[in-house]
Formats: C-alpha cells, sequence, structure tokens
C-alpha cells in the first residue's frame, strides 16, 4: 500500500513558524504548570473590609483637593478698576508738572543753611553712634600714615583760624 | 456588568458623575489594587497608589477618548503610578529599583499582610530579579490571568512578544526555584 504524503494538496494554511512556537509554548505551559504546583499564590493578603472603603477614602480625597471655594474680597475687577486710576493720576501728574529749564534742582543748588537746618532736624533722627557706623573703620581711620601726607604747622594754623567758630572755642573753655 | 459606553456617558455628565464613578471604582478597585501590589509589595503603599490611581482617573475621564478600553486605560495609569513610586523611592534613598524591591521583598516576613511561606518569598525574590517588562508580563499573565490581547494595549507591546517575554520569565524562575 501506497503512504499518502502529508501536506499534499492540503488546502489549509498555518501562520509561519507555527510548529516551532507551538513547541515554545507547549514547553512553557508546562512548565508554568509545574510552577503552579509549586506556588500557586503570592501570600500577600490585606486588612479585613479593606475594599469596602476605598471609594469613600478615594472620594473624600478629591473633596479635600477641590477644598472649600474661596472667595475673594478684593476680586481682580477691583484691582483693575484700582490700578487704571492710579495710572491715570500718575499720567495726570506727569504731564501738568513737567520740570522747566530752571528747576534744576540738585544739592549743590540747595542752600547750605537750608541743608544744615534740615541735618539738624528730626528729620534724620541719628545719633552720633549710629552716623559712626555708617562709615568703615578704614573710613574713620585718619592717621599720617595712611595719607602719607605731613600737615605743617602753619597749614594747621590757617585751617583753625578759616573754619573754627570762635564762640565754639569760648563755650569749651568755660567748661 | 455595566455596559462600557453607558458608564463613560455617565461619568463625563457633572451630574451623574460621582455615582458614575463610585460604580466604575466598585468594579476595578480589586483587580487594579492587587495588580498595583505586586508591584510595590506593601499594602499601605498600594493603597496610597491606588488612591493616586482613581484620583487621576477621575481627572482624565473628561479627555477619555475611548481609543481603548476603560479596563486596559485604567490598568496602565496604574501600571505607571506604580513604577513612578518605586522609582520615587530609589531616587530619595539613592539606590537602585532592584535594591528598592529587594528591601520591600525583606520587609515582607516581618509583614502582617503577607502570608505567605519560603517558597513564596522565594518567588517575589525571582521575579525581582528579571527585568521590568517581564517582571509585569509574569504577575499580569501568572497571577492575574489576564489576556495578551489585553496586555498588548496595556503594555504597548505585540502579543507574540508578550508570549515570548512571558515564557523566558517562567523559565527563568523555574530555574531558580528548582535549580535541578
Amino acid at each position: 500500500m501506497k503512504k499518502e504524503t502529508p501536506h499534499k494538496n492540503n488546502p489549509y494554511g498555518i501562520p509561519k513558524d507555527y510548529f516551532k512556537s507551538f513547541e515554545d509554548g507547549l514547553m512553557a505551559k508546562i512548565e508554568e504548570d509545574e510552577l503552579r504546583k509549586l506556588v500557586p499564590e503570592s501570600g500577600f493578603s490585606l486588612p479585613d473590609d479593606y475594599f469596602n472603603s476605598v471609594e469613600s477614602k478615594v472620594l473624600g480625597t478629591l473633596k479635600n483637593e477641590r477644598g472649600p471655594k474661596v472667595v475673594s474680597l478684593i476680586s481682580r475687577k477691583s484691582i483693575i478698576a484700582v490700578a487704571a486710576v492710579a495710572a491715570s493720576l500718575l499720567l495726570i501728574v506727569t504731564l501738568f508738572n513737567k520740570p522747566t529749564a530752571n528747576s534744576n534742582l540738585s544739592l549743590a543748588t540747595i542752600e547750605t543753611e537750608t541743608l544744615e537746618s534740615f541735618i539738624n532736624s528730626d528729620a534724620i533722627a541719628y545719633s552720633k553712634e549710629e552716623l559712626i557706623n555708617f562709615y568703615s573703620d578704614e573710613d574713620l581711620e585718619f592717621t599720617g600714615t595712611n595719607t602719607n601726607q605731613e600737615i605743617s604747622e602753619e597749614a594747621l594754623t590757617d585751617y583753625l583760624i578759616d573754619y573754627l567758630d570762635a564762640t565754639d572755642l569760648t563755650e569749651q573753655y568755660e567748661e | 456588568m455595566i455596559v462600557e459606553e453607558t458608564l463613560i456617558e455617565a461619568l463625563k455628565s457633572p451630574e451623574s458623575r460621582e455615582q458614575a464613578f463610585r460604580t466604575l471604582m466598585g468594579e476595578y478597585k480589586e483587580r487594579l489594587y492587587w495588580h498595583i501590589r505586586k508591584i510595590v509589595y506593601n499594602h499601605d503603599d498600594a493603597h496610597d497608589v491606588l488612591q493616586n490611581t482613581f484620583i487621576k482617573v477621575y481627572k482624565g475621564i473628561p479627555n477619555f477618548k475611548g481609543d481603548s478600553k476603560l479596563y486596559t486605560w485604567m490598568y496602565r495609569i496604574a501600571t505607571n503610578e506604580a513604577i513612578t513610586f518605586i522609582n520615587k523611592k530609589a531616587k530619595r534613598m539613592e539606590a537602585t529599583t532592584l535594591e528598592v524591591q529587594e528591601l520591600a521583598i525583606s520587609k515582607l516576613e516581618s509583614d502582617v499582610y503577607f502570608d505567605g511561606n519560603e517558597i513564596q518569598l522565594k518567588l517575589q525574590n525571582a521575579i525581582a530579579t528579571l527585568p521590568e517588562k517581564q517582571q509585569l508580563v509574569f504577575n499580569m499573565k501568572y497571577f492575574d490571568e489576564m489576556k495578551y490581547n489585553d496586555m498588548s494595549q496595556i503594555l504597548d507591546t505585540s502579543v507574540g512578544a508578550l508570549k515570548s517575554s512571558y515564557h523566558i520569565a517562567v523559565k527563568k524562575i523555574t530555574s531558580i526555584l528548582k535549580p535541578d
């Protein structure tokens, strides 16, 4: 009896490498079944009734995240309105208060007396110690070594005569 | 079983949203929890990750276009959240993810929510030695018995590649647990 050649005139097709993957798949299935016999479960457990509380916990967190709606006392509209008024005022002041050519204000143009009375007023309420603190030790140090200049006796006398007030000296001696 | 389209519609409507979201959580919380738990090991961590997952789902629902199934979309979010959780932990500890996993597994022995025996601990250790994707594939197939088609959508990998990945994982784990 003649044996028929397998697959001859077979109308059915199979995916590429089917038999190869079939073998691999079968071997893997056998190994998996053996593994399942050895370790059927993961061993993890969880608190009783845990799943009953999941929904409320998640919804609670969502509500907390959203939080109560905060209504600002100062609305954005009010801020814009105030800003607009301030900007308008600034524009008006700038336009109507243009500095003239003659109003060249600087320290040099202020009279010395005005400056002195301002310094002596309470507007600058610094004590001597506080004023000293504005200067560094180097600023305050005045010795012949750091200036490298010898002040002659004649120059010192001239300076005292020119700048020292006679009444101040009298008051010092009386004390 | 709820019809998915009806549920999505209810989730997108402001009037029915909260109720529909409760239904959604009721339907999927257990499956998502166990999926997360096998990645992070500890119950408290799994709870935090599950919560974050549902919050992301809630916030993402208005933009959900329905290109994939709701179930696979949520699984993908849960997977990403769990992996991000482990990675952040590793960064905080200045350790590798494997070291973080090994530490978590070493704590399982004294964990009140782990009833496993020595061989189950050994299995967890063996899974941790696999590459990240193989771990996911193994857990999803071995414990969750998920279909390869669903897994393919979640992990964005072809069915063929997933099958091969699972077979390799089974071989490796068997060789660790049964060296002879």
